[in-house]
């Protein structure tokens, strides 16, 4: 029966309206009682962290170190207050502990259990155990240890997990400890502790490239070549640091709002989308993939329409773009702009956009 | 089957049975100074039949007590000869000297049907309650026992009472009874047989009426008969079962009692609602079905969830039937309505535990329904409208032995919600949430000893929305998602009457029923089962109080799934995830046996001992489950109850499949060596009558779950030797109290105040902790009432107070550089709840009776003080910030119903 079938049956057109409407009325209230009111991911209110590039030392667009080389990780982060980050790295092999800290249950620590003391401060610690690395700092290195050996699907990996703390302490959490300033999780072995402290624990898994030195298992970083940007409709012109946008401030914040909108479109080199041969599951055959960019953008002011863009199977090559609808006050605003391909590469670009 | 819960179409049995005993009394109540009660107890020795009265004689009644007012109830014994007299009366229970006196003397005048023992006649010592009641006099009835009672009233055509009509009701082996009906068209045959009779009717003018009633033991069987006028072209009598039709004045008595639906009284226990109950209900739009939600032993459903929760029992443990055919669903999308039209129902069979066992494959509870016999003359049609959907319904007949009933039911949320949604197409969400539903029947009677009926039900609900953005949870998450769940059934049933003791009842089912469901890039999910069922029962009454029933009931199920999804892989993405394609089809093949006594071996006193041999074909296993029930009547107003039994439930496909998983190479997706789930089910109660009105239900129980599946952890299934990803470690218990205490429709008010007290508790392993499961509703009260204001104007209301759900609080989050996700880290599960829920729905309906049908019209107003309910917690991109996310709000809800008929 189709809906004109059943208002047929309803009879008149005003008692057809009269049912629409009230229902209208009913399913909206409905709606609105349901509706939150969050902080969104693209809007940058504090401190978060961004993403890790790791690397070659002696290949920075390789994001698969092998074994016995030098790798150097990278955490990139965002903070609203310009704090100081402190950053601890625990670097395990993925075989021994990568899989409790995977599945999210809490199990993040893995067993590993470390004294509750201040680490960091320094960002020279290092300590090197079998099968455990820690390190410090927002930029630091280590050689690639053993693995473990490949996993079940045949990949090598390290898992990389650790906290960033912005204006604070890092401290080995203690066992029955209680939570601290936010990066205190069950299972998560560190803690940022300070008042005025904010921190994120995170986990990285980096896969570590063919020994032998093949080109097949090689990862390389997507990159942002260009930022462009113009109004809605206009043509994009690019951004750089003499070229900064600028767009006219807008006292309407809602989602509906009138204004002129600004445009924002990263472009990515050539090879930032990888085909890249990997064995399939269902036909055991090796076959080859494209990788699909997922790319996030925030904002200090102002609104995002969505804080990702994604590559899909139907758009494969989807515009990494974005609208900003400009804040009510003049200013500077940064806008963040950070991609992964999906199997461990990233990068990020900052522009300013000058709001009038 | 401790505690059977029937609702027909005319009426939904709920609480617990009348005890035949009951009947009896209001027979007596008729008026009669010192008039007795006869309650025949036990004979002396054990007997195949006890005496009865035969010829009643009635006491003097004491002068000095009569002018003081008093009433009393003398308890005599007395021993019957083979003679069928009285002999030996002494006092068993004194009233007072001149009240025992006058007992005495009177039964010492009774006559009576000798007791008989293989055969032959014996005498037997029995009691004998003489009840003394100052009412206006009448003459002192002869009053037996009955094994049955058919009563009711005959109106004319122009529906009014209808005095001196002839009404004849004959069993086939039996001479015929006959009687006229009372001033007021009432008429009652108190049957000493059971079977099916043929009733006809006829009074002087009007056409002749014929009908055909089924009755078993300790049916108290209830019609109204409506006359009509001849025809010049008609003269033959036709059949027409009594259907509701309303008053002029739309608040008689009379609206809504129509024919109730004869059951083998198998339950014992066993008491009726009416139709006026489940379609006044308030908060459930009239729908027959959702009135089961107002129920003791019913968990609330988290908010548009429909699910149907029986006692802490998971949803899927609890089995839903059409005439003997699982379904998969009761409820449509949202729990908004049902499946089934509530015209088309004769009957809603609601088991919370200790089912018959002709019921199997669940641990749960059984939701058995059954659709009703069309009319067997005219045609009659019935509209209903709300907000949410429309249907229609549409039933006649095509020759007096021919008839037909379709239905068919359709939503208009998606033209409702496609307008409201386009004011978020800026965060690009669109949906279209639709469900139908459809039910016929085509029935055939070429014999009164047979019935064959072909069914056709079906239902689908599906629900679309695009995300054309990815979700700040779910960055790598975009595109369709949806969900599909459908079937559509044919059945085949006839029953027939082998010889008056003895039933047959066969079933044949067979259908699609599928489950679809698409997110996005991610996952694609395809079910499609072809589920065939044939049952065959036969029941015969060996001597009267002793019923075998014995069943044979198989299913052969093939079916395949595909399941298309991504493989989560640490550091990746979703988005770069491999996709893995499982496809497995196979067939379950599940038969059983069961057998089932109904014993009386003593007036009052019932037990229900049954068995069921079940083989589970994929997991080559046998299960074995003897079942129990008891009830005593202990006399008119007292009974208690209680059941013991085992009940066995199948893996689930995905469970046992023995087909390779490619998402884990080398292991396969199920564990075709599961056992079936085991639960254990006890339970004592009783029950009190207050009143011709008010009575109450008291009842106790326990579940203890083992065998139960659980899935192994993957971080479990990643490991080198990887466990089994299906094991038998879960066990439980569930345990708790349910009361009912109601009041039955009167002229004016129905209502009733529903409490369960419940704990459902699991652990996943032996040794580990228990947690209470999201059933887990400690106080679950349900209070509701409606009153006739006369002039077709009714309003009611209900009022819900239930514990709120278990929760697993979120304890923190953890970023994923990989996939730029934050990762939710639990706290202890299930160690929060959500506040407790309370709602008041209010209901006003108005009827009019016109010269061609009724129409009727209703307004709900769900959750009218506005009461913020949380049902969950929902969180922002990385877990800092929570809002609790509310249930309903106020909801108006609005319809009419018109019903029309041609004769």
């Amino acid at each position: 029966m189709s809906a004109e079938r059943t208002a047929s049956v309803i009879g008149p057109r005003r008692a057809r309206a009269a049912l629409g409407l009230a229902s209208l009325v009913a399913l909206a209230t409905a709606g609105a009682q349901s509706c939150a009111t969050f902080t969104e991911a693209w809007q940058l209110t504090d401190f978060r962290i961004l993403g890790v590039r790791a690397y070659a030392e002696t290949q920075p667009e390789r994001n698969s170190p092998r074994r016995g080389e030098s790798a150097v990780l990278e955490l990139s982060t965002a903070d609203v207050r310009a704090r100081n980050v402190r950053v601890a790295w625990l670097v395990v092999n993925s075989a021994s502990f990568g899989a409790p800290m995977a599945s999210g249950d809490g199990g993040m620590s893995g067993g590993l259990s470390l004294p509750p003391i201040f680490l960091c401060d320094s960002a020279d610690f290092a300590l090197d155990l079998p099968g455990i690395t820690l390190r410090c700092g927002t930029r630091t290195s280590f050689t690639v240890p053993s693995t473990g050996g490949p996993d079940s699907r045949g990949r090598e990996s390290l898992t990389i997990f650790g906290v960033a703390c912005a204006g604070g302490r890092i401290r080995v959490r203690p066992t029955d400890g209680d939570a601290s300033s936010g990066a205190s999780a069950p299972g998560v072995p560190f803690e940022c502790l300070g008042s005025d402290a904010r921190g994120w624990p995170f986990q990285y898994t980096m896969l570590v490239g063919s020994a032998t030195g093949g080109t097949g298992n090689d990862n390389m970083h997507p990159r942002i070549v260009g930022v462009r940007a113009g109004v809605m409709g206009g043509t994009l012109t690019p951004v750089t640091d003499t070229q900064i946008p600028r767009i006219q401030r807008c006292a309407d914040q809602s989602t509906r709002s009138s204004c002129t909108r600004l445009r924002v479109e990263a472009d990515f080199n050539d090879g930032a989308r990888e085909r890249y041969p990997e064995r399939d599951p269902n036909t055991n055959m090796i076959v080859m993939r494209d990788e699909r960019l997922v790319t996030g953008f925030i904002v200090s002011a102002g609104r995002l329409s969505g804080g990702f863009r994604t590559d899909t199977a139907a758009e494969p090559q989807s515009v990494m773009g974005n609208d900003f609808l400009p804040p009510k006050d003049p200013g500077d605003v940064r806008m963040i702009i950070y991609a992964t391909d999906g199997r461990g590469g990233y990068d990020t670009r900052e522009i300013t956009i000058r709001v009038d | 089957m401790l505690a059977r819960r029937t609702l027909t179409g005319a009426a939904i049995a709920f609480v617990a049975a009348a005890p035949a005993t009951a009947f009896a009394q209001g027979a007596f109540s008729a008026g009669t100074t010192g008039a007795s009660d006869p309650d025949a107890g036990a004979p002396a020795q054990v007997a195949d039949s006890p005496p009865r009265v035969v010829r009643f004689a009635e006491a003097d009644y004491p002068e000095a007590e009569r002018a003081a007012g008093r009433e009393a109830s003398v308890t005599v014994e007395v021993t019957v000869t083979v003679e069928g007299r009285a002999s030996e009366v002494t006092v068993a229970e004194s009233a007072g000297e001149a009240f025992d006196r006058a007992a005495v003397a009177a039964v010492q005048r009774f006559e009576f049907t000798p007791a008989m023992q293989g055969g032959q006649r014996v005498a037997a010592r029995i009691r004998y309650r003489y009840r003394f009641r100052l009412r206006a006099q009448q003459p002192a009835q002869t009053q037996r026992e009955p094994m049955a009672v058919l009563r009711g009233v005959v109106r004319s055509h122009d529906n009014r009472p209808l005095a001196g009509a002839t009404v004849t009701a004959q069993l086939s082996t039996t001479a015929p009874l006959s009687t006229t009906t009372a001033a007021d068209g009432t008429f009652r045959f108190a049957l000493d047989a059971v079977g099916g009779y043929d009733v006809a009717v006829t009074s002087e003018g009007l056409r002749p009426y014929r009908a055909r009633e089924r009755l078993y033991e300790r049916d108290d069987v209830r019609v109204v008969y409506r006359m009509t006028r001849p025809t010049v072209a008609s003269t033959e009598p036709v059949a027409r079962p009594t259907t509701p039709r309303p008053t002029r004045r739309g608040d008689d008595e009379e609206q809504g009692v129509t024919v109730r639906g004869a059951r083998p009284a198998r339950e014992v226990t066993r008491t009726t609602l009416e139709r006026r109950e489940i379609t006044r209900i308030p908060g459930t739009g009239g729908d027959a079905l959702r009135s089961l939600q107002n129920l003791p032993g019913l968990s609330r459903a988290p908010f548009l969830s429909g699910a149907l929760i029986v006692r802490g029992a998971a949803p899927g443990d609890t089995t839903v039937l059409v005439d003997g055919t699982a379904v998969p669903l009761l409820y449509h999308f949202g729990g908004l309505s049902s499946v089934i039209q509530t015209e088309m129902l004769d009957r809603i069979d609601f088991y919370p535990g200790n089912f018959s066992a002709r019921f199997g494959r669940g641990t749960g509870g059984v939701v058995d329904v059954g659709l009703r016999s069309p009319a067997s003359r005219g045609f009659r049609g019935v509209v209903n409208v709300s907000l949410i959907d429309a249907s229609l319904f549409i039933e006649g007949a095509i020759t007096p032995n021919l008839t037909f009933a379709i239905a068919g039911r359709r939503s208009y949320i998606d033209v409702v919600l496609n307008a409201v949604l386009g004011a978020f197409d800026s965060v690009g969400l669109t949906a279209a949430p639709v469900y139908y539903d459809y039910q016929g029947v085509l029935e055939w009677r070429p014999h009164p000893k047979h019935k064959l009926r072909l069914s056709l039900f079906g239902t689908d609900d599906r629900l679309e929305v695009l995300f054309r953005q990815p979700g700040d949870m779910a960055p790598s998450f975009a595109g369709s998602f949806g969900f599909q769940t459908r079937y559509h059934i044919a059945q085949l049933l006839w029953t027939h009457d082998i010889t008056p003791v003895t039933q047959g009842r066969f079933m044949f089912s067979g259908g699609l029923t599928g489950l679809s469901i698409a997110a996005g890039d991610l996952v694609r999910f395809d079910l499609n089962f072809y589920p065939q069922n044939l049952r065959y029962e036969l029941s015969h009454q060996f001597v009267p109080g002793a019923r075998l029933n014995v069943g044979l009931d198989m299913v052969w199920n093939p079916g395949n799934t595909r399941v298309d999804a991504v493989r989560p892989e640490p550091g990746r993405p979703l988005s770069s995830a491999p996709r893995v394609t499982t496809e497995f089809s196979g067939a379950a093949y599940l038969p059983a046996l069961y057998a089932e006594a109904e014993l009386v071996p003593h007036p009052g006193l019932r037990f229900v001992p049954g068995v069921r041999l079940d083989y589970v074909g994929p997991t080559r296993q046998w299960n074995l489950s003897p079942r129990g029930s008891a009830r005593w009547d202990i006399d008119r107003r007292w009974a208690i109850k209680g059941g013991i039994g085992m009940f066995t439930q199948q893996p689930a496909p995905q469970e046992y499949s023995r087909a390779p998983n490619n998402a884990f190479p080398g292991q396969l997706i199920g564990n075709p060596n599961l056992l079936s789930q085991r639960a254990t089910h006890y339970s004592l109660g009783f029950e009190h009558i207050f009143s011709p009105y008010i009575n109450v239900s008291v009842e106790g129980f326990a579940k203890l779950l083992d065998n139960l599946v659980v899935a192994t952890p993957t971080t479990q299934l990643l490991s080198q030797n990887p466990p089994p990803p299906f094991n038998n470690n879960g066990s439980g218990l569930v345990y708790g109290a349910e009361v009912l205490l109601r009041h039955k429709p009167s002229s004016r008010f129905f209502g009733w105040v529903a409490y369960t007290l419940l704990s459902s508790v699991r652990r996943d392993a032996p040794g580990a902790e228990l947690y209470p499961t999201s059933a887990d509703q400690t106080h679950i009260l349900t209070v509701l009432g409606s009153v006739r204001l006369g002039r077709g104007w009714e309003v009611g209301a209900r009022f819900r107070l239930v514990t709120g759900s278990p929760t697993t609080p979120v304890a923190g989050a953890l970023y994923d550089a990989n996939g730029f996700s934050y990762v939710m880290l639990n706290g202890m599960r299930a160690s929060a709840r959500n506040p407790y829920f309370h709602q008041l729905d209010l209901r006003v309906d108005k009827a009019w009776t016109f010269s061609w049908g009724s129409l009727s019209f209703f307004l709900e107003v769900l959750n009218a003080y506005y009461a913020q309910n949380q049902e969950g917690v929902q969180y922002n991109y990385n877990y800092t910030e929570a809002q609790p996310v509310m249930g309903l709000p106020i909801f108006p809800n609005l319809g009419f119903r018109a019903e029309t008929s041609i004769l």
